[in-house]
């Protein structure tokens, strides 16, 4: 028997890669996560939640290079998720250690913005986000939100809608 | 803003996150959380195969018992298989006697002298199995004692922290000075197999723990460093021979599940460095076939309860359509029975660890390895009823999803250890002050409605 099977990588090779990765992609992902959630503090913690969820299998991804590519597409879902996944584990938790859900300074005029994104459903938010501040295609939002491109553009344009609406409310 | 077009939003998306940057700390919680999380990941691929083991071994509700935990000892003294049929002795290079003439005949014209000599035979081992460079290492102890002999193999390169390597041998045809010596056991005290045998008639199941001193990273050597857990089952000489294996992560317990073999086969265990030479190795000679594998009659002892019996789920203080589900989630797990997972749930309000609101089952059946732990944590109690709001009233299993962790009693600490959770895994999880474990809720109505492998 002589073992030459494929040997793991352990913490120890990782040689500050989990670090660089942070760095590199931390601040643009603390932003994208803002724009889903509007909330600092939730947008830590899911920046977080995706790093951990993704570094901690980074062994595993297929394309370690396409890492932001990879990350996005976790906050994306991470946020998409968040509410219902609460609803279900942590619900009855929340009563017992409310956590203060603090939306940040006042922005004045952009606080209308960030409050007007938060009235569109997640899927809404996540493509007009993804179209529009990620700046990709239709195709490449309809990939990160694993639904077809023609279902991206109805909900890009409701969402548009919605925004109008809202922020004409608030005029 | 009235006139909401494509450019206006661009821009004031970009000013809306302008000064939004990666607070103060985050890298650090980050880097920390994701560290812990490779230990957590690395002690829950493992649960399953501890847990069921556990529970076949000694009984679910011996499981809690503390006389369960082994401690780190000689590979001799675990408790190897004692039934079934092998009628030869050999582990290595030759597994049957017809292999073992012909190396004799070679040995008689002159040719493989180290064979004639035990420790001539634990230093092929040595070069070909463990995978030590020629002249790094020497025999530390010989015992020779008429055809049986014990030698000890050392390569001081590893340095304390990796203890010698036992060889037992013996001639196993011709006895005398020509006569060919054959490796009959392998064991380090760096490798404690707890438990080896057939969980299944489909199925054959070999648990244990490794010694804390490789798993700290104070006494790992700038030299070399463990990444992982080497399992073999070989029935012959080649590598070829080498009917299935894996390589397990690093952990304090471990456990492998393969299809069982009808001949005679050598279970290989082998802790590996980056370098691909053995710390520590274990051989073990497995009953075959598995399948006759005796059920213990009456008059056995009760501490030795049927091997084939997977532990219940427990559905104590549950609806019985809760009862049922969880006995079928247990099922279904085992048997990889997907047609089943599906009837259990909805996917479209299935809760799992995508969050992506997709359905879970094409991505448990890519990977079937993020079931593992459901049968573990089924065996133990689910938590009191939880009225949730939208979801009705949910049992969630482990109970310890409602435990309190700044008071954790001696119960709870015994089922996270029973779910392989290692002390320092513990002690994360008090910090946090929740449980970080596997967990899955059942409602009232016997839905299954989450799975998730772990975190907060």
């Amino acid at each position: 028997m002589v073992v030459t099977a494929e040997r793991p990588r352990t913490e120890r090779s990782d040689g500050g890669r989990l670090e660089e990765l942070f760095r590199v992609h931390a601040p643009e992902a603390t932003r994208l996560a803002f724009l889903l959630t509007g909330e600092r503090a939730l947008a830590e913690d899911l920046v977080q939640d995706a790093f951990v969820k993704l570094l901690g299998r980074f062994r595993d991804l297929r394309n370690p290079d396409a890492f932001w590519w990879y990350l996005r597409r976790t906050i994306v879902n991470l946020s998409r998720s968040q509410f219902r996944r609460r609803k279900v584990e942590r619900a009855w938790l929340a009563t017992q250690r409310p956590e203060a859900a603090a939306p940040g300074p006042d922005l004045g005029e952009r606080d209308r913005m960030r409050r007007a994104l938060m009235t569109l459903r997640p899927e809404q938010r996540a493509a007009i986000v993804l179209r529009y501040y990620e700046d990709l295609s239709e195709a490449d939002t309809a990939e990160a939100l694993g639904i077809p491109i023609g279902t991206v553009k109805s909900t890009v344009s409701r969402g548009m809608d919605r925004l109008r609406e809202e922020l004409s409310r608030d005029a | 803003m009235r006139d909401m077009d494509e450019t206006r939003v661009r821009q004031e998306l970009f000013e809306l996150v302008r000064d939004v940057d990666v607070a103060p700390g985050l890298e650090r919680r980050t880097i920390k959380r994701v560290r812990r999380q490779r230990v957590l990941n690395a002690t829950l691929s493992v649960v399953v195969a501890v847990g069921l083991i556990a529970g076949v071994a000694i009984g679910a509700s011996s499981v809690l018992s503390t006389d369960r935990t082994p401690t780190i000892g000689g590979g001799g003294e675990t408790p190897l298989p004692s039934v079934g049929v092998r009628p030869f002795q050999g582990i290595w290079p030759e597994t049957d006697a017809t292999g073992l003439a012909d190396t004799q005949a070679q040995v008689d014209d002159g040719h493989q002298p180290l064979r004639a000599d035990p420790v001539g035979t634990a230093q092929l081992l040595a070069v070909n199995v463990f995978g030590w460079p020629p002249g790094e290492f020497g025999a530390d102890h010989v015992d020779v004692r008429e055809d049986r002999a014990t030698v000890t193999v050392v390569n001081p390169t590893f340095g304390d922290p990796v203890p010698p390597i036992t060889v037992e041998l013996a001639q196993l045809g011709r006895t005398g000075p020509n006569g060919v010596w054959s490796v009959t056991g392998v064991s380090s005290p760096l490798i404690e197999v707890n438990r080896i045998g057939a969980l299944h008639d489909d199925s054959f199941t070999v648990a244990g723990r490794l010694a804390e001193t490789l798993l700290d990273p104070t006494r790992v050597a700038d030299s070399w460093a463990p990444t992982g857990i080497s399992v073999e089952i070989v029935t012959g000489l080649s590598p070829d021979s080498a009917v299935s294996g894996d390589i397990l992560p690093l952990a304090e317990t471990w456990g492998w599940t393969t299809p069982p073999l009808n001949e005679p086969a050598v279970l290989w265990i082998e802790i590996v460095d980056d370098r691909g030479r053995a710390l520590g190795a274990t051989a073990i000679p497995l009953p075959t076939p598995f399948e006759q594998v005796p059920e213990p009659t009456p008059s056995a002892s009760v501490s030795e309860p049927s091997p084939v019996q997977p532990p219940p789920v427990d559905v104590t203080a549950v609806p019985p359509a809760t009862a049922e589900t969880a006995r079928l989630i247990y099922d279904g797990v085992l048997a990889l029975d997907f047609k089943l997972l599906a009837s259990l749930l909805d996917p479209n309000t299935f809760v799992h660890n995508a969050d992506d609101g997709s359905n879970p089952i094409p991505g448990w059946r890519d990977d079937p390895t993020v079931l593992d732990a459901i049968p573990a944590i089924l065996t133990l109690p689910p938590t009191a009823p939880l009225e949730i709001e939208g979801y009705g009233t949910l049992y969630l299993w482990p109970y310890l999803v409602d435990s309190d962790f700044t008071n954790l009693t001696d119960r709870e600490r015994q089922d996270l250890a029973f779910l392989g959770f290692s002390g320092r895994d513990i002690d994360i999880m008090v910090e946090q002050d929740h449980y970080l474990g596997p967990r899955l809720a059942i409602d009232a109505d016997g839905m299954w409605r989450n799975y998730i492998t772990g975190g907060e």
